[in-house]
């Protein structure tokens, strides 16, 4: 059976043309493309085969995409026409999962995308239909034609690979990312794009495949696999707080008066300066906002080991004196992974 | 609106020029073409005072479709200014398109067809 293509999925979807245009022209946009490019690819390109698999993580990946409302395309791209299999929103359950699995997977073989969202812990630790689950992933990513780890957990392991600060402290379940896998030799090796976030955007999400179904290839990626086309930039690059940084205006606690003037949130903890992403760009819930303008500083959710901290300070701890270009830095995880990209001031 | 050449910063200069390179295309070839306004490092005051260089014409359009999307033809016929916003009416994408009429106003063929479709079924009900 020949698989429609996007243009034709939508419009079953009852998708109007002028919107799948204009969908084409903010995605062209958004991914520095010609409009025409874009929207000749979509109408010509076989909807692509999705297989998403779940594994040690919160589904707020999932959630991220499917809670946007109206619903957008974005939700209806790789919610509701495309996905092969995607066992939070799927009916089936038991034998007629796993079966929906392997069918899908033999259907499209060597051409399916394959998304992961959570991290692998070690044997013994999470299995699916009696099966590991890094069996489980090893077999998926076998016979897909591009490996999509969305989240920081798949990404990079995320919370479930967040250690104790104390001395000795380690992930009880031993959880990686499925780059960390692929290195390791214990998945095949293909091409692999990080989404890191926690969740990840998802104009970030829906951006990285039509990407992929227009130029029938991975963006640019940085040296943590992430695409440079959304996560070439920090946070702090075009924060609205950027004025107060530079004129050393800080907010100190989160109702003080420099909190209530908007000030630079830099010493209550904001990793902006150390954070690749695209929340000052796209923002979320549709534009509307993302944590630095709501008052909250970065968490940094998109750098490996987020959730690890040096000190006891924990999430807040203040990274000022390192970007201030001196002192310990409290920032990173325990192995360095967080920090090592140094390339933005 | 009169503008003191000598007062319009270098980078407005060069979008004006390639504005009127890729019209003379248009007029010439038929060729169309756009110019993401989003992509450039446009200044505040350069974003204002090319609007305000182009001007509004004589068509001005909304389109509802995933958000307002606002057209309007410029003061230079086959220059349009589309601003793509979402539900909350935020600005989410810019561009000039250098068309005889943008492809977002133009009824596609398979949706002429399916709303004839529609409209005969009003009758039969």
């Amino acid at each position: 059976m020949t698989k429609p293509t996007v243009l034709e999925s939508l419009t079953q979807q009852g998708v109007s043309r002028r919107s799948f245009l204009k969908f084409c022209a903010i995605s062209a946009s958004m991914l520095a493309l010609p409009v025409d490019k874009v929207a000749a690819a979509l109408a010509a390109a076989p909807m692509p085969s999705i297989i998403w698999l779940h594994f040690q993580e919160c589904t707020g990946c999932t959630e991220s995409l499917t809670r946007s409302f109206d619903p957008t395309l974005e939700s209806l791209i790789l919610s509701r026409v495309s996905l092969d299999y995607h066992e939070t929103l799927m009916a089936a359950a038991g034998d007629q999962a796993e079966r929906v699995r392997t069918d899908a997977m033999k259907a499209n073989y060597g051409k399916y995308i394959l998304v992961v969202e959570g991290a692998l812990p070690k044997t013994g630790f999470a299995a699916k239909g009696g099966r590991d689950a890094i069996a489980i992933l090893n077999e998926a990513v076998a016979g897909a034609a591009l490996v999509i780890a969305v989240g920081a957990c798949a990404s990079f392991g995320g919370l479930p690979k967040a250690f104790s600060p104390l001395p000795g402290g380690v992930s009880p379940s031993g959880a990686q990312g499925v780059s960390d896998l692929m290195k390791a030799g214990k998945v095949p090796n293909k091409t692999l794009i990080n989404v890191p976030g926690c969740p990840p955007i998802p104009e970030v999400m829906s951006g990285v495949l039509v990407y992929y179904l227009v130029n029938k290839k991975a963006p640019a990626l940085d040296s943590n696999l992430r695409p440079k086309l959304f996560y070439g930039e920090t946070v702090h690059d075009e924060c609205p707080r950027e004025d107060f940084y530079e004129d050393g205006q800080f907010a100190l606690t989160f109702d003080d008066e420099g909190a209530r003037k908007g000030w630079c949130l830099l010493k209550l903890g904001c990793r902006g300066p150390k954070t690749h992403n695209a929340c000052t760009k796209i923002r979320w819930n549709q534009g509307v906002s993302y944590p630095i303008r709501s008052g909250h500083g970065c968490l940094g959710c998109a750098e490996p080991d987020f959730w690890n901290r040096k000190n006891s300070s924990g999430a807040y701890a203040s990274i000022y004196a390192l970007v201030s270009g001196g002192g310990d830095g409290d920032c990173g995880g325990g192995d360095g992974g967080g920090d090592d990209d140094h390339d933005h001031d | 609106m009169i503008v003191d050449e000598t007062e319009i910063p270098a980078l407005v200069q060069a979008l004006v020029a390639e504005i009127a390179t890729k019209v003379e295309t248009l007029a010439d070839h038929g060729q169309p073409d756009t110019l993401d306004l989003r992509g450039l490092p446009l200044l505040p005051g350069d974003y204002a005072l090319l609007k305000t260089l182009l001007g509004t014409g004589e068509v001005t359009a909304t389109v509802s479709a995933l958000g307002p999307t606002r057209i309007h033809e410029t003061l230079y016929p086959g220059v349009w200014w589309v601003t793509y916003c979402n539900e909350s009416e935020e600005v989410i994408g810019e561009i000039i398109e250098i068309t005889v009429c943008p492809s977002l106003l133009i009824s596609d063929n398979e949706e002429i067809r399916a709303g004839v479709a529609r409209l005969r079924d009003t009758l039969s009900n």
